[in-house]
């Protein structure tokens, strides 16, 4: 899959396989030009952008990350807070990805430094067309910084 | 040079000025007649010094004594000889006196004064007389037979001046406190007037054509008892030495009660006298003055004692073994409507007012604390005067005095209606949200078991036909979420239920409950290849069911973590103990096994797995918690495992098994739990 144009890189953090699915097949079917890697709590996320351990070796640097609020061990809170802190990853945006409708999560989000907050949606139209402004937003309207490595 | 031995130096020779210009006055006025043989002031004023100022005020004695027999015409030999005795003398009393610890320099009790008239007189005087009249015997100042004559001249003049002069000084070193009402004041003088005249009528002889016949030296004693009731130690001492110059001055006369003692007795009359007079006075007011000072911390011990018990907003008593009421807090009148007369005059109302429902809860406290006498407190509803019923949470002890006697009941009781109140809708409204609970996880059983039903049922009728990977992909995920929804509702239900017992609480035998479940377990131990071994497990007190949900709980824990399985999932995570290469794990072993400790026992549930690390430990037994994504565990089971332990008075927690594995430790009580 090698080509001219380095691909958007999108790191999921997402501990239920059946919602990773989801986010991997609207993306597909949007079509949106991502390449999606998918972790199961925060602890893995950063072994990943660490590129710690045999899996991670030839992780590349995500251009965008999803986060999931509740996940085991690090949750998507832990998570946000300890990438703002890392002075290497926090340029990275993250967007959170939940069923949480909690507003105290909304408000804590941001405050930690979330680039956005998305509700899951039961409604499957509604789910794509929202996973489907994401990848317009992020892929297509704004400029991110270019990748160092 | 600094200020203080001057000063010192000033003192001494102000006092032995002083004590030569007492006895020189002394000399002066009543030299006549032998009158010195009978009382020499200046001893007791010696003493007197030294017990306020020091020992080290003795030179000064001994300077003053000198300077007096100077003075009077004596040799310096005999001057010196003379001096030395009544230095002796004052600094023997002196010594003798705080010896022991110090003396109530106020004589405020009889003991301070007895102590000061019996070592400080009698004793020290008679030292100084023997040794002073035996320095001049020897030195050839004093012959043989003025030898005895000289000593007892000696010893009686100068006990009688210790007598009555050193507490005069030790006691008006103070000015007297207390009342200073003008009646009071009026009473003082015109007692005061009364005894001096009373004086100088029977000792210097006024109105003797009226009194002449009567006038006899137990008035004084009327007059000195009064003095010492009304005025008190400093009243005493004052009269006693003004009777006394009276007394002498009427001898010198030739008038009055003394009239012929000179010429009959040698003064001896007049001495035991004024000593009967001065002791009878002095013993009173001092013994009285003691039986204040009682008095009046009684009082402020009552005051105190009073204070904290009628103060109380609780309803305090003290029943006696007859029934009868010894006390009652006022405070009963707010709680029950009775008055505390009513209560004393009718001990049974405190029973009675007990509500009628209640009565038997009474009933069986009261043959607790009569059979086994210790406390123990209950509540119970009472019927107040105007009809209301308030809760009262009672507590009692038994009374018992220093002897061991039993000496009644010492009840208190609270008014907590406010607080039953809150906990009987605390109770509701829990009750409430555990029904409401319940019937909502049963509610949303139906859906996610339709959803399951149907799920499946689509996936037979499109067997064949389904050709699209990513739609069998979406069937399988409902069919997984329903069940997963389903082991979720089915584990809130029984962490909600996890504080109650579903059999009856009993000594639950461990051993044949992990029997049990090992054989209901028997396909998933086999599937994940896992040995186990059951140790010591001692009984505990809890009802068979939730002994077994806990044993089921940790078991299937250790069978889904412990193993290579989750090992591999969790791989990424830096484990401290070496682990095994992949592929080459050793088998999953779980240990079961338990201990009695004190009144609890502890089962301990250990695998040789990846184990937890420590910042986890805590955070598992959190509900929904769970270490690994995926999979079919809720995250409940742990937090049922605490719920479970903790009702039953114990408590659940994770360390670390012998060889880095995870081992889950639950405590349950041993006994019965009251």
């Amino acid at each position: 899959m090698t080509t001219e144009q380095p691909r958007f890189v999108i790191l999921l953090a997402e501990d239920e396989p059946a919602d990773a699915h989801l986010v991997k097949a609207a993306l597909a079917e949007n079509e949106i030009p991502a390449d999606l890697h998918h972790v199961v709590d925060g602890r893995e996320a950063f072994e990943f952008l660490r590129r710690q351990g045999p899996r991670f070796a030839n992780a590349p640097r995500p251009n965008l990350i999803l986060l999931d609020l509740n996940m085991p061990r690090m949750d998507g809170r832990e998570c946000l807070a300890a990438l703002k802190q890392d002075a290497t990853l926090r340029d990275i945006p993250v967007v959170i990805l939940t069923t949480s409708e909690v507003e105290r999560d909304v408000v804590a989000s941001y405050h930690l430094g979330a680039a956005g907050y998305i509700t899951k949606s039961a409604d499957m139209l509604q789910y794509l067309a929202a996973i489907r402004g994401l990848g317009h937003y992020w892929i297509g309207l704004v400029r991110l910084p270019h990748q160092s490595q | 040079m600094s200020d203080a031995p001057l000063r010192y130096l000033s003192k001494l020779l102000g006092f032995a000025v002083l004590y030569a210009l007492l006895g020189k006055a002394v000399l002066l006025f009543f030299s006549t007649n032998g009158i010195v043989s009978v009382v020499w002031p200046p001893s007791g004023l010696a003493l007197a010094a030294l017990l306020i100022g020091g020992q080290r005020y003795f030179p000064g004695v001994f300077l003053g004594a000198f300077l007096v027999n100077i003075m009077a015409g004596l040799a310096p030999g005999a001057s010196v000889a003379i001096a030395t005795g009544s230095t002796l003398e004052a600094l023997l009393g002196a010594w003798l006196l705080t010896r022991r610890g110090k003396l109530d320099l106020d004589l405020r009790s009889l003991r301070s004064y007895l102590h000061l008239v019996g070592l400080g007189g009698f004793l020290a005087s008679s030292v100084a007389a023997l040794s002073g009249a035996t320095t001049l015997l020897v030195s050839g100042l004093l012959n043989v037979g003025t030898y005895w004559p000289s000593v007892l001249t000696w010893w009686m003049s100068d006990t009688l001046g210790i007598v009555l002069i050193t507490p005069l000084i030790l006691v008006w070193r103070r000015i007297p406190r207390g009342d200073w009402a003008p009646q009071r004041i009026v009473e003082l003088t015109l007692l005061s007037a009364v005894t001096v005249m009373a004086g100088q009528i029977v000792f210097l002889g006024w109105y003797s054509a009226a009194f002449g016949k009567i006038a006899l030296g137990y008035w004084m004693f009327l007059f000195k008892t009064w003095t010492a009731v009304r005025m008190g130690i400093h009243g005493v001492v004052l009269l006693v030495v003004i009777s006394a110059i009276q007394g002498l001055w009427g001898a010198g006369l030739g008038v009055g009660f003394f009239a012929h003692d000179i010429a009959k007795t040698g003064l001896f009359n007049y001495w035991y006298y004024t000593l009967v007079l001065s002791f009878v006075g002095m013993a009173l007011a001092t013994y009285l003055s003691e039986r204040q000072q009682l008095e009046v911390s009684l009082k402020d011990s009552e005051l105190r004692y009073r204070t904290v018990a009628d103060f109380t907003s609780d309803l305090e008593y003290w029943i006696m073994p007859d029934g009868a009421l010894r006390y009652v807090s006022p405070s009963c009148k707010q709680i029950t409507g009775y008055t505390a007369d009513e209560l004393y005059a009718d001990p049974g109302l405190l029973t009675r007012i007990i509500h009628p429902d209640d009565q038997h809860l009474w009933a069986e406290h009261t043959h607790h604390v009569t059979a086994q006498g210790v406390p123990k407190a209950i509540d119970f509803r009472i019927r107040t005067k105007d009809g209301a019923d308030l809760w009262i949470s009672h507590l009692c002890r038994p009374v018992v005095d220093d002897g061991g006697q039993a000496l009644g009941l010492r009840g208190s009781n609270r008014e907590i209606s406010e607080q039953k109140k809150a906990e009987a809708e605390l109770q509701r409204s829990h009750a409430d949200l555990r029904r409401f609970s319940e019937i909502t996880a049963h509610h949303l059983q139906e859906p996610a078991r339709r959803m399951a039903s149907y799920a499946e049922r689509l996936g037979k009728q499109l067997a064949g036909k389904l050709d699209d990977p990513e739609a069998r992909l979406s069937l399988d995920f409902i069919s997984q979420q329903a069940r997963y929804q389903q082991n979720m509702l089915r584990d809130v239900e029984r962490y909600l239920a996890a504080d109650q017992p579903r059999g009856e609480i009993a000594l639950s035998d461990a051993r044949q409950t992990v029997t049990a479940l090992l054989a209901r377990a028997q396909d998933r131990i086999s599937a994940a290849g896992a040995e186990i071994t059951v140790g010591e497990l001692p009984p505990a007190w809890i009802d068979a069911p939730r002994l077994a949900d806990l044993f089921e709980i940790v078991l299937g824990n250790a069978l889904q973590h412990g193993g290579a399985e989750s090992r591999r999932r969790r791989d990424g995570a830096p484990e401290s103990n070496a682990a095994p290469p992949d592929g080459e794990a050793a088998p999953l072993h779980i240990t079961l096994d338990g201990e009695r400790i004190g009144t609890l026992v502890r089962y301990r549930v250990s695998d040789n797995g990846p184990g937890i690390e420590a910042q986890y430990r805590e955070r598992v037994f959190r509900a929904f918690e769970r270490l690994e994504s995926g999979g079919a565990g809720t995250g409940i089971g742990l937090a049922i495992v605490r719920r479970i332990a903790e009702s039953c008075g114990g408590r659940a927690y994770i360390d670390v098994a012998q060889g880095g594995g995870c081992r889950v430790v639950f405590e349950l009580s041993a006994k019965e739990t009251t």
